[in-house]
């Protein structure tokens, strides 16, 4: 028997100047399971996770957490049911790395002893491995490392959120792509962990590699349309390849003798 | 494990930067008692203040320090303080360090609601047949309405359907900004003598009319905003990630925004009533206290209370005391002060407003 959906959409529309940008898509995340989403551009990854998350209202559908209505939820509430790492955060001010990561704990874990918060944001700055960056200005650090400090921000919230909320959701809107190989290695083993852990995760990636490495659930979007579900394995095939993505890149073989190529192995 | 030591050691600075605040405040506000045309040495103003008024040889000096330097001085802590905070407000509330007040023309609002009343005011009320003059407190409660209506109208301009668009807001602040003065520019040609000094007075600011009237008068307005700063330093912090960054972090983040606009408002309202348009408080102190104890609103905002109020003081004493017996408007000293630190702050630290 399947375990109880964390987070069930039905049929979610949303219609922005006449054109659907997310098209009668439903899915349920059950607790312990990592989603990929992938699709070409503009098929409407973002804006799906933005529905999800309850940032964007459909125009039609509903998302619901644990059975309630998203847009029923209040905003102070939900943060600490759901986390979302954005795609990239650029600071105005120059708040240090490790209050930026701290800004997660801020509101919910208000109720936390103060050591209890220092021990949390010491573990998000060690698990996204920018604790040597902490006292670092957040604007004077590179793309990848401000985004592994958002990384370490959103497990604090994370962490925070798992003493008052039970079933969790995280959001990752395309945590991998100003990474270097090992801590786009290192984010998803965290991603793993965490639904090890009973979080429910729901990520955007562009490498189909990483995705057919972490996801239990692979969701292949097209147009705002929900075109194929289901483990990697099964929904990564030659015809699908070339007709969503445009490419006629065969899957599971060697490109050839002279080109290298790298399978990303899961730890 | 990490060891973020030197944030640590930042926090717990916290108390010890608002307690080191306080105290250049109250140093400042001292000296801008004691001196001036008459100079009153610390300690004769400290025993007028504990209450030896009676005491005949200190007659004298009790009438100026009770009757004029403590209302003006307290009258300058309050601007100060105002146009301070509704600076850190503007620039958390835009992620920019370089938002204003004065930038996105609430303070020109007010100052051409205060001008339109120099100017027209006798005028209206003859046309209307009420016997002259104006009631003391026309001036300071147009310029308090036409700071709220320029926040208002630029509110509706950039909100749609709930949502405000802070660039939008931003450029229509601006265009707003530029028609009040040119409003206002327009108005000294219909002006005479009398009141092109009262416009210039008013245009470039002044504590010289301070009385306790007036204090009494800000106070209520002021007390909200120092009351409601401490709950927005969350927020703030969060919105500096984005607005959709920090709605996923629990913020209710148009409540937020209204409440900032409206706080703005009145800071900036209150302000131009009891001192006219003074610029650069707003966009100076909340900066260098930014490079000097950091962005944390938290802190920021209280500390900007505290510096704001030191800062416009101190830039009061100096406009009584260059030209005297004369006073430069104050607004020329703080744009003088003002302007080369700025610049030298943008130059020293262009990284900072490189991501602007």
């Amino acid at each position: 028997m399947p375990e109880p959906a964390l987070l069930s959409a039905r049929d979610l529309t949303v219609t922005v100047a006449g054109r659907d940008l997310v098209r009668d898509v439903s899915l349920d995340v059950a607790a312990g399971s990592l989603q990929v989403i992938v699709g070409p551009n503009g098929a409407g990854k973002s804006t799906l996770l933005r529905l999800l998350c309850g940032e964007l209202r459909p125009s039609r559908g509903q998302v619901a957490y644990g059975g309630e209505a998203v847009g029923a939820i209040p905003a102070w509430r939900l943060a600490a049911m759901r986390a979302v790492l954005p795609q990239a955060a650029r600071l105005a001010f120059p708040f240090a790395a490790s209050e930026v990561a701290r800004i997660g704990l801020d509101g919910i874990g208000r109720g936390l002893k103060p050591r209890d918060r220092d021990a949390i944001l010491a573990r998000a700055l060690d698990r996204a491995d920018v604790t040597h960056l902490a006292t670092r200005a957040y604007p004077t650090l590179s793309g990848g490392e401000q985004a592994r400090v958002q990384f370490a921000r959103v497990l604090c919230q994370m962490e925070a959120g798992r003493t008052v909320a039970d079933g969790q959701v995280l959001f990752l809107d395309e945590p991998t792509a100003s990474l270097d190989l090992r801590h786009q290695g290192a984010l998803l083993d965290a991603a793993a962990a965490l639904a090890a852990s009973g979080v429910a995760v729901v990520a955007i990636l562009h490498d189909l590699n990483l995705a057919a490495a972490y996801a239990d659930t692979l969701l292949v979007l097209e147009d705002g349309r929900l075109v194929a579900s289901g483990r990697p394995a099964d929904v990564l095939r030659d015809n699908l390849i070339a007709r969503v993505f445009g490419v006629r890149w065969p899957v599971g073989k060697i490109p050839g003798p002279d080109q290298p190529f790298i399978l990303p192995h899961r730890t | 494990m990490g060891d973020p030591r030197g944030l640590l050691n930042r926090r717990a600075a916290q108390p010890w930067v608002l307690a080191a605040l306080t105290l250049l405040m109250l140093a400042v506000a001292l000296l801008s008692v004691s001196l001036g045309a008459i100079r009153i040495p610390p300690e004769r103003v400290l025993a007028v203040l504990t209450g030896s008024a009676g005491d005949p040889a200190l007659a004298r000096d009790a009438l100026v320090v009770l009757n004029i330097r403590l209302p003006r001085t307290l009258l300058g802590l309050m601007v100060g303080a105002e146009l301070a905070v509704s600076g850190a407000l503007m620039q958390g509330l835009f992620r920019n360090p370089l938002a204003d007040p004065a930038l996105v023309g609430v303070s020109s609002g007010a100052g051409f609601a205060a001008a339109c009343i120099i100017v027209l005011g006798d005028r209206l009320l003859a046309y209307a047949g009420v016997p002259g003059p104006l009631p003391y407190l026309a001036l300071p409660a147009g310029a308090f309405l036409g700071g709220l209506s320029a926040t208002l109208i630029l509110y509706g301009l950039a909100t749609r359907s709930g949502r405000t668009a802070v660039a939008t807001m931003l450029l229509a602040g601006i265009a707003l900004g530029a028609l009040s003065g040119a409003l206002t520019g327009l108005l000294t040609y219909a002006s005479d003598d009398r009141q092109l000094r009262d416009l210039t007075f008013w245009s470039l600011g002044s504590l010289g009319g301070a009385t306790w009237g007036k204090v009494a008068a800000s106070a209520p307005l002021i007390l909200p905003v120092l009351v409601a700063v401490p709950f927005l330093g969350r927020g703030l912090n969060a919105l500096v990630l984005g607005e959709a960054e920090a709605f996923h972090l629990g913020i209710p983040v148009e409540r937020l925004k209204r409440a900032c606009i409206f706080l703005v408002a009145v800071a900036v309202g209150a302000s131009v009533a009891g001192a006219g348009v003074i610029g650069f408080v707003g966009l100076v102190v909340p900066h260098a206290l930014r490079l000097a104890i950091g962005p944390e609103h938290r802190l920021l905002l209280p500390a900007s209370a505290l510096l704001g109020g030191a800062f416009l003081v101190l830039a009061d004493v100096v406009a009584r005391l260059v030209a005297a017996p004369a006073e430069l408007p104050i607004g020329i000293v703080t744009a003088l002060v003002g302007a080369p630190v700025f610049l030298w702050l943008l130059l020293g630290r262009a990284r900072v407003v490189a991501d602007a």
